[in-house]
């Protein structure tokens, strides 16, 4: 699949990104979309929240809000946005964080086969 | 070819083995024969030996017979005296007789009896009663008649001794005479030991009784009886020559029966027989054996010997094909004889006079080299050459073969090996390398050439600008000189010191022009290679030539055929052509005249790359044609009358052409005296891979503040590669952090000055950037204070940012990280 079909499938901004932040490299672009697929940090979040480890549980999730932004993949941006704004707020459970989670997900799992179908 | 070394290895050893298997064969016939020999003549010994037994016991016997005839003799007149012999006197008869046996023939026991007119008497029988008829000995001399009966063995007496009863009719009575004979004292007898080692002789009874044994078995007669048996059993059962006896061994078996109806038995071991023959046959296997070991030997050597000359042979073989032709010559009879000839080329005899294969050689031979040919291998010089210890030598010339030459190698070879007079003639083809020879030495003189006029050159290049060194140097001496003596005359102080400056500079000029040559001679060059856009960089230059043209009072005119475009290449070389060339252009051409710079973009090449034209057009002097032709050549300055006096090194147009060769682009100059010059350039440059926008000159980029180095601080992996990957790919350095505080020890480390800008994550791990930043403003340096910090938040909530403000950060940027914002915050912040 080539970078630029991608859309087809997830929202992802990619002349955006590319014109930003990745100066018009596609290859630069492709390469970083694949270190998103190599670390799984969506089930690491995962993880977290099944201990209740709160505090970094928030600062993993804001983390990968930001790479997501970076790389342009508006969709899991913004459900990591609502994610990290939950996690942030009081009184929260963890039933709450974990449905969250389980939304996010399907798109996770879309995207990320999406990537590894990148040439 | 292994087949076949097996084959031939066979084929010798066959032959060997056949001898062999014959040799054998005959001494196995032989060794066979011999045997039979052997044993015949064994037998007949034997037979031989059982006879003699056979006649000496006879003998022996006959000589008992005579004494009881002549017992019966005696005893028949006595009873024929008296008719009324009683028991007793009978009895006292046979005594008297007993001992006189006794005392002649040394034998102890003698039993006689007698029975006289049917009463049988005799002091020795005991109290057998026994009747006359039943008698066997009785009835048996009765019916011999005077000869003397023999029994056969029998039991007898309480003691059942085995005892033997001969007997004889008295006269023409029915009276007759026993004597009992007991096998014992048989053996005293005819106890005799010339009997073959390890025989046994034993004299039987015509059943078959032992009544005799001579050997070395130390065994009762009993004992021996079964083994007698045997014998007989044997002797029935075959007829062979042998028998095997009771320890496995083989004996021969001779009898001889003698008239009695005794048999005289004699038994030899086989061993003992073929003695001889044992020790014969055993020397002979040795022999053998040792034969067998020479003829193993021998094949062995013959093999490696074959395998050797086989090897030879090949090699030779394989030798032999590169050669067109071997002869072997004797320099004696001057006789040749062909070794090998491809007769394609050599149509020659198989042996012949060495003076005719020459004469039918030279003719061959290239026509220029024939002479020394025929003088080289004529027999005369051959033996010449010989004497002098020269006996390998040749050379090569050129021979014809049918319709063209081809080179030959051809060589002559003596040794002592071969005999004093021959040697050995041959031919070899070697066009293929005699061309390639050629070729070589061809290029080697070629090279030699390039090598010699390279020198000259140079040589005259140095001579040239050391002139041209000299003289503004000279220049620049005499002045001071000049200025040294009118020190007080300021004006003319003044104007030397002018002078001197001019020269100076020219002299720095040249300087520089010959170093730039050198350089780009030996190639040490770096190019660098920008980007840049085209445009603009001729738009540049030629912006300078055209104020210079205006101060001149010279017409500039600029043409820019080509849209903006990006290229990668020498920026700085094609600025120096063009200045060459249009400084040239300037300099030529007098006030009031035109001078043209038109750039057109032109077809593309292959891989990207683009053409581009330079053109220069002059109304000025022109150049003559002579000229023209050197015009490259350095220090070459135009002498023509005419020709306005210039400053210059001479050395420009030799430098552009140089840069254009390596821009493996392409120059054209067309002149005409007093016409003007045009000069066309043809540079093709790789075009960049992107083309950026037009707003460049407004907006910063990146790239600008290459060199810089940042400080990073996030702890996200991701992240952090991406603006890492940003900052290092537009050629500023990056300081990496994973939290705050190392953040704040690797700002600590690094020199002062060294940080540009520190680029702060808002939410970090074991110290934030708020924190960080306040703790690098308190750090005691003097980029502390200034060192720009700006924070990378998640959102643009005021509060953060304030807070961010109030840590004394400068400025933010919300996250994702943009490019051509943070360019920009480069531009702001960082004083270039």
């Amino acid at each position: 699949m080539k970078l630029r079909e991608l859309q087809k499938f997830i929202n992802i901004a990619i002349a955006e990104s590319l014109e930003e932040r990745f100066m018009d490299s596609e290859e630069l672009y492709v390469r970083f979309l694949h270190k998103l697929d190599a670390a799984d940090e969506l089930a690491a979040v995962e993880q977290l929240i099944k201990q209740e480890n709160w505090q970094e549980a928030l600062r993993r999730a804001h983390n990968l809000k930001g790479v997501c932004g970076s790389l342009g993949l508006v969709t899991l941006q913004e459900k990591l946005a609502e994610l990290v704004k939950l996690l942030r707020s009081e009184g929260f459970t963890k039933a709450q964080a974990q449905a969250m989670l389980a939304a996010i997900k399907p798109e996770w799992e879309k995207t990320l086969a999406c990537i590894r179908g990148l040439e | 070819m292994d087949l076949k070394l097996f084959d031939r290895k066979f084929k010798i050893s066959l032959f060997s083995m056949v001898i062999f298997a014959f040799f054998i064969l005959v001494a196995v016939i032989s060794l066979h024969v011999v045997r039979e020999k052997i044993l015949e003549n064994s037998h007949i010994m034997g037979e031989e030996i059982s006879a003699r037994f056979a006649i000496r016991e006879t003998t022996r016997i006959k000589s008992q017979e005579m004494l009881l005839r002549s017992a019966a003799q005696s005893m028949g007149a006595r009873l024929s005296l008296k008719s009324d012999w009683t028991d007793a006197e009978i009895e006292q008869a046979l005594q008297q007789f007993t001992e006189y046996m006794e005392r002649n023939t040394g034998v102890i026991r003698f039993n006689m009896c007698a029975v006289i007119n049917d009463r049988l008497i005799g002091s020795r029988l005991g109290e057998q009663d026994i009747q006359t008829a039943n008698l066997k000995w009785y009835q048996a001399a009765l019916a011999r008649n005077g000869d003397v009966a023999y029994t056969n063995l029998y039991q007898y007496g309480s003691r059942k001794e085995y005892v033997l009863t001969m007997a004889v009719r008295i006269g023409h009575s029915d009276d007759v005479l026993a004597m009992n004979l007991y096998p014992e004292q048989l053996n005293s007898l005819l106890a005799d030991n010339r009997l073959p080692r390890q025989s046994y002789y034993y004299l039987c009874d015509p059943n078959g009784n032992i009544m005799f044994a001579i050997n070395d078995r130390n065994l009762s007669l009993e004992k021996q009886q079964p083994y007698v048996d045997h014998i007989f059993n044997e002797i029935r059962r075959k007829n062979d020559r042998y028998i095997v006896d009771l320890e496995g061994n083989r004996r021969g078996v001779y009898y001889t029966v003698s008239d009695k109806g005794w048999i005289s038995v004699v038994t030899i071991p086989y061993d003992f027989l073929l003695g001889d023959y044992q020790n014969l046959l055993q020397w002979l296997v040795l022999l053998l054996g040792i034969f067998a070991v020479m003829v193993l030997l021998l094949s062995m050597r013959e093999y490696a010997l074959n395998k050797q000359v086989r090897v030879i042979n090949d090699v030779v073989q394989v030798m032999s094909k590169s050669f067109l032709a071997v002869f072997k010559v004797n320099l004696r009879t001057g006789r040749y004889t062909v070794v090998k000839s491809d007769n394609k080329s050599f149509d020659l005899l198989p042996e012949g006079q060495y003076e005719d294969l020459l004469q039918k050689l030279i003719p061959m031979v290239e026509p220029e080299t024939a002479e020394e040919f025929a003088e080289t291998f004529s027999l005369a010089n051959i033996n010449e050459l010989i004497k002098k210890q020269i006996n390998d030598f040749g050379g090569e010339f050129r021979q014809r073969f049918g319709n063209e030459y081809k080179w030959m190698n051809v060589r002559l070879l003596w040794d002592k090996l071969l005999g004093e007079d021959e040697a050995i003639f041959f031919f070899r083809e070697v066009e293929a390398e005699k061309l390639k020879e050629l070729e070589h030495m061809q290029l080697t003189e070629h090279a030699l050439k390039a090598a010699r006029e390279n020198a000259k050159s140079r040589n005259m290049f140095f001579s040239a600008m050391s002139h041209d060194m000299r003289a503004p140097l000279n220049g620049i001496i005499g002045m001071a000189e000049l200025a040294d003596l009118h020190k007080n005359d300021t004006a003319l102080v003044e104007s030397y010191i002018q002078k001197i400056k001019s020269s100076g500079k020219q002299l720095l000029t040249l300087i520089n022009d010959i170093l730039e040559m050198a350089r780009l001679d030996e190639g040490k060059v770096e190019h660098l290679q920008k980007t840049f856009d085209m445009v603009e960089a001729v738009k540049e230059i030629g912006e300078v030539f055209a104020a210079q043209a205006e101060l001149e009072h010279k017409y500039f005119e600029q043409e820019f055929l080509l849209e903006s475009e990006f290229v990668n290449g020498d920026l700085q070389g094609l600025q120096q052509i063009l200045n060459n060339v249009l400084s040239n252009a300037l300099k030529y051409t007098q006030p009031n005249g035109k001078i043209s710079f038109m750039v057109r973009r032109e077809q593309n090449l292959k891989n990207r790359r683009g053409v581009f034209s330079f053109i220069v057009q002059d109304t000025g002097c022109g150049m003559s044609e002579k000229f023209l032709e050197k015009i490259y050549e350095p220090f070459e300055r135009d002498s023509r009358f005419g020709v306005p006096h210039v400053i210059g090194t001479g050395l420009g147009m030799t430098i552009v052409k140089s840069l254009v060769e390596r821009f493996e682009g392409t120059i054209n100059i067309s002149s005409k005296v007093d016409k003007g010059t045009c000069v066309i350039i043809s540079l093709p440059f790789q075009l960049a891979a992107e083309q950026s926008d037009h707003r460049r000159k407004d907006v910063p980029k990146l790239k600008d503040f290459a060199g810089c180095q940042v400080l990073v601080a996030d702890d996200n992996d991701i992240s952090m590669e991406i603006i890492t990957e940003l900052l290092t790919m537009n050629g500023l350095k990056v300081l990496a952090a994973a939290n705050g505080r190392e953040a704040v020890e690797k700002f600590a480390a690094a020199p002062v000055g060294s940080v540009s800008m520190i680029l702060m994550d808002m939410q970090m791990p074991e110290m934030d950037g708020c924190e960080a930043s306040r703790q690098i403003r308190r750090l005691m340096r003097r980029d502390a204070e200034n060192v720009p910090i700006v924070a990378l938040t998640g959102n643009s909530s005021s509060e953060d940012v304030e807070a961010a403000m109030q840590a004394g950060m400068n400025n933010y940027m919300v996250k994702p990280v943009q490019m051509k914002l943070l360019a920009k915050m480069l531009d702001e912040h960082i004083h270039r």
